[in-house]
């Protein structure tokens, strides 16, 4: 790719955004009436949607745990979600990649023990790809797992920052996450006790630049948590208001 | 309706091509028949009632499985709609309640491909399941028929003459050849065409019917001729 | 029910539907009505909603009931087949993903999914859904293949109808980018490269689609019952299923009906014919509602 102008001198980013600005946020839960818990997650032109089914019987005897549910989580990519069509198949290695990241992450908050012998299914399905899909995928996943009900220690949320030339940026695009130079960083954290339960970068950073580029990227997600919860609480009183009927 | 027009292959418009059948020609399936409308034959090969994975069991009935095999390349698409309609009509036919937690499989492999391949699956699955002797309700028998571009019924279409049908009907029956136990029309056409259509179909499946019960019957004579040879 | 003999053992509604679905049925039936509040000729409330994925050519939502199905059109340059050399390809795929259904399992496409696909192929070819000679952009060289990817989102019943909804409002808003032909060096070039920069319709090419086609789907039951657009619970009790596809002139493109007992021949399907009229001219206002504002 030519060496496009990712930022201008203005310090204004290619789709208008300032350096430290999220792109639009819009959630919204229980969007599929087929599921037992279900959210849609747009961030810019990124959009997921995410089904919980279970916990119900494992589909596999290999899959029972006596202890404790058994998470499974399966990403997949609508043919059309990019510019180029790209039939991707199961075994794509990417795809696999991102449900393996989402899986690690969220068996560290859900309280599986609770549903012994038992399989808790995660559907993801990107329907358009703008960048930034693990972050997209794991906040979509928080919301349907608590529309689901499933208990959890706390919420996660993801995002990403990176740097172009000499300033950190928060939450890239596809065409800033495509430019090999910038360093792509996804950071997903638990925003109460801080905790961070999935780290991942790509292309080379300054090791003096990290802990910069960390801390962007945990205030984005902070600030997503804000937007999540206020769908939450949203949803519940709705829910609330139509039992109380 | 004028049924003088003959066809490339020297038929009349609501002439059915000449059948054969033969039952029982593979050794290792319960049940088997080879169905043929003249170039276009289909083989059959019915397993079962037999074990089946406990995932597919049904405690009230047995399960039917379809397996639909082109002549050449890959099976598609195409194969699986087939499929689908073969295993919704005779789960309908056979009596599945009398065998609970079994398999029945039905293998059809196309042997010939000439048009109306779809009716020779029917008629064959209902040789080959007779064969292996899985209880059914009724026999099924089916045939097809096509529109041509001028308005004419033909019926039992070759190849050639479905490419260049306006539309194309597959009609199956059960015995008493009131309505239709499955039907598939496809292309442009009036409520009147797929009526006619629908009675070319009934009135002509008696022959499919009448040939079925003559193969059967002249199968038994030579078992009983055997028999009491021995 | 007084007068039955008291029992200790209530069975719920829920527990007898799971337990007898087709005496559940009945009892709704008997009394001209459906366990969901609808009567028999009622469809489900049925929505429509145009180009919402910006990174295909074409796309439509399409909600029907607790349906939801997204539609999106990609394309591709291929090279026609000898015989056919002005037409182009349109590659019609449903998927029933794990996500729509407990009942669809991950893994190769299920059976009526792949049946569906089929069918949706036919209406465009056999049924002249869309006129393929206006994919060619050079005879014997290069056509568009389509790619129609119709995923469902949450699957309850009569797919036929809403995956085709979808397909043709999809195929109806499709705008191709103009391909142009560069004669010394036989490549292709597209312009714009991405359909999100496709806001400047000038280099865009518009696709008319010649016979867009409706369906209505029909659920049989005992005692010459016929329900309209039957929900995934309704199409397991049925005895037989019916789809009627109609073109807007009213002529028929499609009849299909399988199931387990015959078709109370022609009076049955006569029925259905007539409902999927009204249906059709139902949709064409929906559709219309759902059209960009010029």
């Amino acid at each position: 790719m030519s060496r496009q102008e990712l930022l201008s001198p203005e310090g204004l980013r290619i789709d208008g955004r300032r350096a430290n600005e999220l792109r639009r946020t819009v959630c919204k839960q229980s969007v599929l009436t087929q599921a037992d818990g279900s959210a849609y997650y747009e961030q810019g032109n990124t959009k997921v949607l995410a089904a919980i089914y279970g916990p119900r019987e494992p589909r596999l005897r290999s899959n029972t745990l006596n202890d404790r549910a058994f998470v499974n989580v399966e990403f997949k990519v609508a043919p059309f979600s990019t510019n180029e069509r790209r039939k991707r198949s199961k075994g794509d290695r990417r795809i696999l990649e991102i449900a393996s990241a989402v899986r690690q992450t969220f068996e560290s908050v859900i309280v599986a023990t609770v549903y012994p012998r038992s399989q808790i299914d995660v559907f993801l399905h990107l329907l358009q790809d703008d960048g930034g899909n693990v972050q997209a995928c794991i906040n979509a996943t928080t919301l349907a797992l608590i529309d689901a009900g499933i208990p959890m220690t706390e919420y996660i949320c993801a995002c990403s920052a990176g740097y172009i030339d000499e300033t950190p940026v928060l939450d890239l695009n596809h065409t800033e996450e495509s430019s090999f130079e910038t360093p792509d960083l996804t950071i997903a954290v638990m925003p109460r006790s801080g905790k961070v339960t999935l780290l991942q970068m790509e292309s080379r950073l300054e090791i003096t630049r990290l802990e910069d580029t960390m801390l962007l990227a945990t205030e984005g997600c902070k600030q997503i948590q804000r937007i999540m919860d206020s769908v939450v609480r949203e949803n519940t009183r709705d829910l609330v208001e139509k039992y109380g009927q | 309706m004028t049924t003088t027009s003959i066809r490339p292959d020297g038929r009349q418009a609501d002439q059915i091509r000449p059948l054969e059948i033969v039952q029982g020609l593979l050794h290792r399936p319960d049940g088997s028949a080879q169905f043929a409308l003249d170039k276009t034959s289909t083989l059959a090969a019915v397993y079962g009632p037999m074990e089946i994975k406990i995932r597919d069991e049904k405690v009230d009935r047995a399960t039917i499985e379809v397996n639909y095999k082109p002549l050449t390349g890959q099976s598609g698409v195409r194969d699986r709609w087939v499929e689908f309609n073969v295993r919704r009509t005779f789960e309908g036919v056979v009596l599945t309640a009398l065998h609970p937690n079994t398999l029945i499989r039905i293998e059809l492999q196309e042997s010939r491909v000439h048009g109306s391949e779809i009716s020779a699956a029917f008629n064959a699955a209902t040789m080959a399941l007779m064969d292996a002797g899985v209880p059914m309700r009724t026999i099924v028998g089916s045939v097809s028929c096509a529109i041509d571009d001028q308005g004419t019924l033909l019926l039992d279409p070759t190849e050639h003459e479905i490419e260049t049908a306006t539309s194309f009907h597959i009609f199956a029956f059960d015995s008493e050849m009131q309505g239709a136990l499955f039907n598939d029309s496809i292309g442009s056409f009036t409520p009147e065409q797929y009526n006619a259509c629908h009675e070319i179909c009934r009135k002509s499946v008696s022959k499919i019917f009448s040939f079925m019960r003559t193969a059967v019957e002249k199968k038994l004579l030579t078992q009983v001729q055997q028999l009491q040879k021995e | 029910m007084s007068s039955s003999a008291p029992s200790p053992f209530v069975l719920s509604a829920a527990a007898f539907e799971k337990i007898a679905p087709e005496e559940y049925y009945k009892r709704f039936t008997s009394q001209k009505i459906r366990p969901d509040a609808r009567r028999f000729p009622a469809f489900r409330q049925t929505s429509v909603q145009i180009n919402s994925i910006s990174t295909a050519y074409g796309s439509s939502v399409v909600r029907q009931g607790n349906n939801m199905v997204i539609c999106g059109i990609k394309g591709e340059v291929a090279e026609p087949k000898f015989a056919t050399p002005k037409q182009g390809y349109v590659v019609p795929n449903l998927e029933l993903s794990p996500i729509c259904s407990a009942d669809f399992a991950p893994g190769a496409p299920s059976e009526l999914a792949q049946t569906i696909s089929h069918r949706l192929d036919q209406l465009v070819r056999t049924g002249h859904l869309l006129d393929l000679e206006q994919l060619c952009i050079v005879e014997g060289a290069a056509v568009w293949t389509l790619y129609v990817d119709i995923t469902c989102l949450a699957f309850d019943g009569n797919i036929l109808d809403a995956a085709l909804l979808a397909l043709t409002t999809a195929l109806q808003n499709t705008k191709l980018p103009r391909a142009t032909f560069h004669e010394e060096t036989s490549l292709i070039t597209v312009e714009p490269t991405s359909p999100s920069t496709q806001s400047a319709d000038s280099a865009t090419v518009a696709l008319t689609v010649a016979r867009p086609l409706f369906a209505a789907s029909f659920a049989c039951l005992p005692d010459g019952v016929i329900l309209a657009d039957p929900n995934a619970t309704e199409e397991k009790v049925a005895e037989t299923l019916v789809s009627i596809v109609l073109d807007t002139s009213g002529q028929l493109a499609h009849v299909w009906s399988h199931g387990k007992t015959a078709v109370a021949n022609s009076p049955t399907i006569q029925a259905c014919i007539e409902q999927a009229r009204q249906r059709v001219s139902e949709l064409q206002n929906i559709i219309q509602l759902a059209a960009p504002k010029a």
